[in-house]
């Protein structure tokens, strides 16, 4: 039997098949997750936030359009769950961008000199982006480091796509200028 | 793609994700136990038959609040929870009212039931457990900040506490206002009972059925299960999804070396 489809799979999981959806969620939760990681830069915080937006999905699955794509609606449930964690936890801000490790990978060919310096413009640039302000640091994080297309980035964090054109281009150029004096 | 633009995607590329944890399993378990539930529902004539037979007790509850009214009554292994229109007044947590600081294996020696912790292998021994033995069967409470590692297993202001479950009603008793959400639910196929939202009360009861008043404290999040004949408590400021990966990593401790 062919693997069922996702829309085949969401309408066995809205008539109550608890091992269907368990099936959408393996084939969404990298996505869910790390989404959840680079808006609040904490494992543990981002996998609560993604496990609560599958609970709430399943919840919400009776007002899901049918003919509608699964992922962007998915993401934005998971986006909104980590930013109102976000927002409830008084910590400050730590991104994934400023914790976690950007090693150059193994089987990258070049010589050793070319990747310590890719490693340092890399860790430039990550600073850069920790100082972005918060909502051109998501639009960002969504368009660029997760790679979602732009109408995916608007659904997830509930922006019209306008709005996150304008905010990436500005966050684009706030990050030349702030990269500017190094690497003159 | 302008240059910035690749760099950024380089970067994403190359940012060290933690590995993705198993939701789904996490997530399908979660609905299997909303749908016991569902079924459990059934059972919910008996509870208001049990609710109406301890109402005549009530007026002997030592609720300062004269207006507190029985609205709903649950029940696991001893401990019985008690829907108040308004929450009783109690002191928040202090560690010195949930008895005295001894070695894990201490406790699991002088208590008459096999204790349950987090993997220790994993995760370490915390450096003391609480014990009170004026309860029947012996408390024991493991609060995180017993451990070395503040990430692990029960992180922020979090306790684990356990008692000889008892067919007795009257063992301990908690008191949720309308602002407490209460939910109910199973761990490992146990009834459970999930507390968030405002802060609700729990105290110990003597012989007599009064409240132990030195026991009487306010409780944020927590999630109540019986298991192996132990009551479980893990309560503080966390999830449920956190709640319910702890309480289905516990273990039955190894014999005390």
């Amino acid at each position: 039997m062919p693997p069922a489809s996702e829309s085949e799979l969401v309408e066995r999981a809205r008539r109550g098949d608890v091992g269907a959806y368990e099936e959408i969620v393996r084939m969404h939760q990298t996505s869910a997750f790390r989404l959840a990681y680079v808006l609040l830069g904490d494992a543990a915080e981002a996998e609560d936030a993604a496990q609560e937006a599958f609970v709430k999905a399943h919840r919400a699955l009776g007002r899901f359009r049918r003919d509608a794509p699964f992922r962007p609606w998915l993401l934005q449930i998971a986006a909104n769950e980590a930013r109102n964690r976000r927002r409830r936890s008084e910590r400050q801000r730590a991104l994934a961008v400023r914790g976690a490790t950007a090693e150059v990978r193994a089987d990258d060919a070049s010589s050793p000199e070319a990747q310590a310096l890719a490693h340092e413009s890399r860790e430039v640039l990550r600073a850069a982006l920790a100082r972005l302000r918060r909502e051109e640091y998501e639009v960002v994080a969504c368009r660029y480091l997760l790679e979602l297309s732009e109408s995916e980035t608007a659904a997830a964090l509930t922006l019209p796509p306008g709005t996150v054109k304008s905010r990436l281009s500005r966050a684009l150029e706030r990050l030349r200028n702030d990269l500017e004096p190094a690497r003159a | 793609m302008r240059e910035l633009e690749r760099e950024l995607q380089a970067l994403g590329r190359e940012l060290a994700y933690p590995p993705t944890p198993d939701l789904a399993t996490a997530v399908a378990a979660r609905l299997a136990a909303r749908s016991g539930r569902r079924q459990r529902l059934g059972l919910r004539p008996l509870l208001v038959a049990v609710a109406a037979a301890v109402l005549a007790l009530s007026a002997a509850l030592a609720v300062p609040a004269g207006r507190a009214a029985l609205l709903e009554l649950l029940e696991i292994g001893g401990l019985r929870v008690e829907r108040t229109e308004e929450r009783p007044h109690a002191p928040p947590l202090d560690e010195r009212r949930l008895g005295e600081r001894v070695s894990l294996d201490e406790a699991r020696r002088r208590v008459g039931y096999t204790v349950l912790a987090p993997p220790l292998e994993r995760h370490g021994r915390p450096h003391y457990v609480l014990l009170d033995e004026s309860r029947p069967g012996g408390q024991v409470t493991i609060p995180s900040w017993a451990y070395a590692d503040p990430r692990a297993p029960l992180r922020g202001r979090v306790l684990l506490t356990q008692f000889a479950a008892s067919s007795d009603r009257d063992l301990a008793q908690k008191f949720a206002g309308p602002e407490t959400r209460i939910e109910s639910l199973t761990v490992a196929g146990a009834p459970a009972l999930w507390f968030e939202g405002a802060p609700h009360v729990f105290a110990f009861r003597d012989r007599t059925g009064g409240l132990l008043e030195d026991t009487r404290r306010l409780v944020g999040n927590a999630l109540v299960f019986e298991g192996d004949g132990v009551v479980l408590r893990i309560e503080g400021a966390l999830s449920l999804a956190r709640a319910l990966r702890i309480a289905e990593s516990l273990e039955p401790l190894p014999p005390p070396r």
